[in-house]
């Protein structure tokens, strides 16, 4: 018999759930490629997402079978702040519900990261984006000369600065990559960064550098509009919100196979045998 | 400590020390629950190797084996016995003395066996 290596055994068994890449990565990548399209392709890959996602679940079982993971028990967590009490380290009070571990780590790491990105927003000085989108025109970054018009709530949460719409969309697409890219942290992080999950953090580095590079923009931009010729290869990217949905997407998907791939390898191929 | 690393060695819990139900004392330490589809695949064993394992680890105590339909299928649940997941958990620090035991074990402190 060859034996797998035990602590392959115990990963696997511990993210048997969360590896399922058909049932749960590309599902919600499918999702974020339908909120950028239109009416009739947004439907399609809605409603494909839901059928994959079903459908994938039941081979998931009959395939490879079934692992139910223990509860997360808050009652007998210590609660760090009680470790000092006189009365000694107490239990977390009943009923008081805890966040799962994978919460957790999302809630740090998409909290950190959408800060730092509001942040470094609110820093740098405004600009103009020109070119649309839905022509296909390419995009030309300005130095804003001007307080533009907007909405009466942008200017709320910007403190009085109000922006322009393309740098509203820009900002859109910016946070998207923030928040994708911090999902793919969290998992790296969650999953014990080990080696084989750094698919999810080369994801992350590619989405949260887009971010930054994004975020930075106003620092290279020229009154003229002339930019890098390299910066200028990935400007769509960085301010176009449909460019932002399908990157951001097609890492889902990719990250989801990936991770389908794992399972696969780990715990081998289907046998005619079994698949009767 | 008193006893060298291969009386430790003898000393190890053959029930657990097998390589196949190591490897499915792992799994199941890893969850709560796993079905028996899921333990072959994760240890490569053929279905007559686990079903043997299987029932070695029930009868001694360390897994509790379910059953339960699903639809027309009979499913196979295990799960680790409380005594069980103590085992495995006294197992791994067992392992733990013997390594660093190996580490700093020394022939020379090996009595020598007296002649004749």
């Amino acid at each position: 018999m060859i034996t797998r290596d035990l602590d392959r055994i115990r990963f696997i068994t511990r993210h048997f759930n969360d590896l399922q890449g058909l049932a749960l990565w590309v599902p919600l990548g499918l999702v974020t490629l339908g909120l950028g399209g239109p009416t009739l392709p947004r439907v399609l890959l809605l409603s494909g997402a839901l059928l994959l996602m079903l459908g994938a679940k039941r081979y998931y079982r009959n395939t490879f079978g079934e692992v139910e993971l223990e509860p997360v028990d808050s009652s007998a967590e210590l609660c760090p702040a009680l470790i000092f009490s006189p009365a000694g380290p107490s239990s977390r009070i009943e009923g008081f519900r805890q966040v799962t571990p994978i919460a957790r780590h999302f809630l740090i790491t998409v909290t950190f990261a959408l800060v730092l990105f509001s942040f470094f927003q609110s820093i740098p000085p405004n600009i103009l984006i020109q070119g649309e989108e839905t022509l296909g025109q390419h995009p030309q970054v300005l130095l804003e000369p001007a307080p533009f018009f907007g909405p009466p709530l942008i200017k709320v949460l910007e403190g009085g600065v109000v922006r322009s719409p393309s740098m509203i969309r820009a900002v859109f697409a910016q946070a998207m990559y923030a928040l994708y890219g911090s999902i793919f942290l969290g998992v790296w992080l969650w999953r014990g960064r080990r080696w084989s999950q750094s698919h999810h953090l080369v994801l992350a580095a590619l989405l949260l550098g887009l971010s930054i590079l994004g975020t930075s923009l106003a620092y290279v931009a020229r009154p003229d509009g002339m930019i890098h010729p390299n910066l200028d290869l990935v400007l769509p990217a960085l301010v176009y919100p449909g460019m932002a949905l399908l990157l951001c997407g097609s890492s889902m998907i990719l990250a989801g196979l990936l991770d389908h791939w794992q399972i696969v390898r780990a715990l081998g191929p289907v046998t005619e045998e079994e698949s009767r | 400590m008193s006893t060298t690393p291969f009386e430790q060695l003898a000393n190890l819990d053959r029930r657990v020390h097998d390589p196949a139900r190591l490897a499915i004392l792992t799994a199941l330490s890893a969850c709560d629950r796993a079905d028996f589809l899921f333990l072959q695949r994760i240890t490569a064993l053929t279905k007559g190797n686990l079903s043997s394992h299987l029932s070695k680890l029930e009868e001694a105590g360390l897994v509790e084996i379910e059953k339960r339909f699903v639809g027309k299928k009979t499913q196979t649940l295990i799960r680790l016995s409380d005594p069980g997941r103590q085992t495995i958990e006294g197992y791994w620090n067992e392992m733990k003395e013997l390594r660093e035991s190996a580490v700093n074990w020394q022939p020379s402190l090996v009595p020598a066996p007296s002649a004749g």
